[in-house]
């Protein structure tokens, strides 16, 4: 063996092994699928058409529900902040029902020029709603279904509201980047529509409304646990202000002890287990870590000054940045969770209540720099990149703005803006842009983005 | 040094007495005498004991082995010598040759007739090759522009077989950009959004490009990021490189996708400062 292989000439050997390696590099491009693509000028959003959803059913409830729920999905997609929506008015006339009466031509042409379409039907059955919805990709009519699902649910104006939603939300996952949606999401307040001060709850665009609590008197700084199970928020009870828990899942208040002094403006951790808060039993309000169940109460900051309005980074659980007045005035400082390496992020003004983004990398808080009287300027919502403490200022010259807090997919903020007699809340695009008004009616404020 | 003086003492003490030297050497002298009279003796024994051995029947040396001379010798031989057909000293005829055939005279009219010449053929000798002592360079990468747009390498790369009996073999895989279009834009959208071109040295010239190579898991998170061609800017690379791991996920890969993962290389071309 060894001889004959001594006898093969060397170029023959080296043929062999370049064969070799052709065909392992063959086998590894079997294995795995190669995507070259590339960016020079940042990128465009994606033009995204959803057609009327076409309905397939006699049922006099039919055409309520399909008007619904084409706002809705209407509404939710353009509030993702991710597409460039097709006018309704530019859309093609004929509105396919399923994937056979799809022309993906008609939709991609001008005016409409769509990159993606949603479309579908909906159907009423014996007080059932059923619908389902596809998403195409206008640019591949060789093979365009990105998405087809099926719902079947009660036909109430509610449901239908529902499914557009979670239609939207499977639509904007798969084109936003494994981002989930938040068009499931609710927004947790305060708001004084009764009388009282008492925490309220909405869908994140406003709709549906209703109180959580009716404690009869003032409830504040309500904050969701990151299972959505559990409202924490700060209530004036006999002996000051003390922290109460309100269970979303059994709907009734439940236990958390009351830690003496004033103690407020509770802050979920990222997994839920811990809470951190302001407690004001030694004097000074200062900084407090507690399991979620309020026991083990350890105190991390050691101040002269008020410390207040704890938030924790929900991407590693590890860091608070919160508000103190050690030196005067407000600023927004961090620290980690055991009360070291504090450092100082606002450089003057007057800055208060922050909120730390998903991901971690900024802060929401209301600043107004040119703190004091006959200053110009307001309070307004910045945005700082902690790392490297650059700042940007999202609202401008428009009422008096506190209490920003982020959506769950780190797009959104909503925040607490006051124009003249009563605050309302908004909500806008992390940028700044697509400011829109949520609440209408009465005061509310302190606004909270639940986790999903 | 406590030796060196303490030597120096005893040497000037002079407590050494100079012992007798008679009684030794006459010992020393008697003993190299003995071992020379061993030498002696033994040499002459042994020469006696040989001598016995002369001419024995031996093998061993020194012994004599007689010799005959007579073959040697010519002597006159008592018989006749052996006729041997293979070695013999009178050789056989040699055959005749054969007769020279009489060229045929040509006739004085006749013109010679001229005979086609095959071309000589250069023998070639298999020369053997040298084994490449280095690998051969690699081609210089031309620097010139290709115009015009190639139809896109759209070759099948793997083959699975349908259920269907009659039908020809279905060939899919290798297509994923034609697939899936939607999610290679989803991952040059969401690459795009992460790249902040600030963090770029202004002096890094428009239209710099670097290549950056990930994975993309079945989860649609990111692994194995790295600079697969520089861009010869250090600040340009690395902001690539940062766009890439920002990313915690492009979303799950397309349910018809049933690979692993997906390769990906990704150009950033700087577009100059703003």
């Amino acid at each position: 063996m060894t001889k004959s292989r001594a006898d093969t000439p060397p170029y023959f050997r080296l043929a062999l092994l370049i064969l070799l390696l052709l065909a392992l590099d063959r086998s590894r491009a079997i294995a795995q699928d190669w995507v070259r693509t590339g960016t020079n000028l940042g990128a465009q959003r994606i033009r995204l058409a959803a057609a009327e959803f076409n309905p397939s059913s006699a049922d006099p409830q039919t055409a309520n529900l399909k008007t619904t729920f084409d706002t809705t999905l209407f509404n939710d997609l353009s509030n993702a902040g991710i597409f460039d929506m097709v006018s309704r008015s530019m859309a093609p006339a004929v509105m396919p029902a399923n994937p056979q009466q799809m022309n993906l031509a008609q939709w991609s042409a001008a005016p409409a020029s769509a990159a993606m379409v949603a479309f579908g039907s909906i159907a009423v059955t014996n007080g059932r709603v059923a619908v389902y919805g596809w998403l195409f990709d206008a640019k591949n009519p060789s093979s365009p279904q990105i998405l087809g699902k099926q719902y079947n649910e009660d036909a109430t104006s509610e449901n239908a509201r529902l499914i557009a939603h979670r239609f939207a939300d499977e639509i904007i996952t798969r084109l936003g980047g494994g981002i989930s949606g938040i068009a499931e999401t609710h927004i947790l307040y305060v708001s004084s529509r009764g009388g009282n001060k008492e925490i309220w709850q909405m869908d994140y665009d406003g709709q549906g409304p209703h109180a959580v609590t009716h404690l009869g008197t003032i409830s504040l700084s309500p904050r969701i646990s990151p299972d959505n199970s559990r409202v924490a928020f700060a209530s004036l009870g006999r002996s000051g202000w003390e922290i109460r828990m309100y269970s979303m899942v059994l709907g009734r208040m439940v236990n958390f002890p009351s830690m003496g002094g004033n103690t407020y403006s509770p802050a979920w951790s990222g997994d839920g287990s811990r809470l951190a808060f302001s407690s004001s039993r030694s004097g000074d309000p200062e900084i407090y870590i507690s399991d979620a169940n309020g026991s083990d109460a350890r105190r991390v900051t050691s101040f002269r000054g008020p410390d207040v309005s704890p938030t924790w980074n929900p991407k590693s659980n590890s860091q608070i940045a919160w508000c103190s007045g050690r030196t005067g005035l407000p600023q927004i400082y961090t620290m980690d969770a055991d009360g070291t390496n504090v450092q100082r992020l606002t450089d003057g003004g007057y800055a208060t209540s922050p909120s730390w983004s998903p991901n971690g990398q900024f802060l929401a808080f209301a600043w107004n720099r040119k703190y004091g009287p006959g200053a110009p300027g307001g309070q307004d919502i910045y945005i700082m990149d902690i790392a490297s403490k650059r700042w940007t200022q999202l609202t401008h010259e428009q009422g008096r703005n506190d209490f920003p807090s982020w959506s769950p997919d780190g797009r959104h903020i909503v925040f607490q803006r006051e124009e003249g007699r009563g605050a309302e809340i908004w909500s806008m695009l992390a940028d700044g842009s697509e400011q829109h008004k949520l609440t209408q009616s009465g005061s509310n404020s302190m606004p909270n983005w639940s986790w999903k | 040094m406590a030796w060196s003086s303490g030597n120096s003492d005893l040497w000037n003490a002079g407590e050494y007495e100079r012992e007798g030297m008679g009684a030794p050497f006459a010992k020393s002298t008697a003993l190299h005498l003995l071992i020379i009279g061993l030498f002696v003796g033994y040499a002459y024994m042994h020469n006696l004991f040989h001598g016995t051995e002369w001419g024995s029947n031996s093998l061993q040396e020194g012994s004599i082995q007689a010799t005959l001379v007579s073959s040697a010798l010519p002597l006159p031989q008592d018989h006749p010598p052996t006729e041997n057909v293979l070695a013999t000293e009178t050789p056989s005829t040699a055959p005749a040759l054969p007769e020279q055939k009489a060229e045929p005279v040509p006739l004085p009219e006749a013109i010679p007739i001229p005979e086609k010449q095959a071309p000589v053929k250069p023998v070639q000798k298999p020369q053997p090759e040298a084994p490449p002592k280095h690998q051969p360079p690699p081609p210089k990468p031309q620097n010139k522009a290709t115009y015009g747009e190639a139809a896109p390498a759209n070759v099948a790369r793997a083959t699975t077989a349908t259920p269907n009996a009659n039908s020809s073999v279905a060939v899919t895989g290798g297509d994923f950009g034609a697939r899936f279009g939607w999610y290679v834009d989803v991952i040059k959208r969401k690459v795009a959004q992460n790249w902040y071109t600030q963090e770029v040295q202004p002096g890094t010239p428009a239209g710099a490009t670097v290549y950056v190579e990930f994975e993309v898991a079945r989860d649609g998170s990111v692994t194995s990021a790295r600079v697969s061609a520089s861009s010869g800017s250090p600040s340009l690379d690395s902001s690539g490189l940062r766009a890439i791991q920002r990313v915690d996920t492009f979303g799950p890969l397309p349910g018809g996708y049933n690979q692993s993962t997906l390769n990906v290389l990704y150009h950033f071309t700087y577009p100059g400062h703003q």
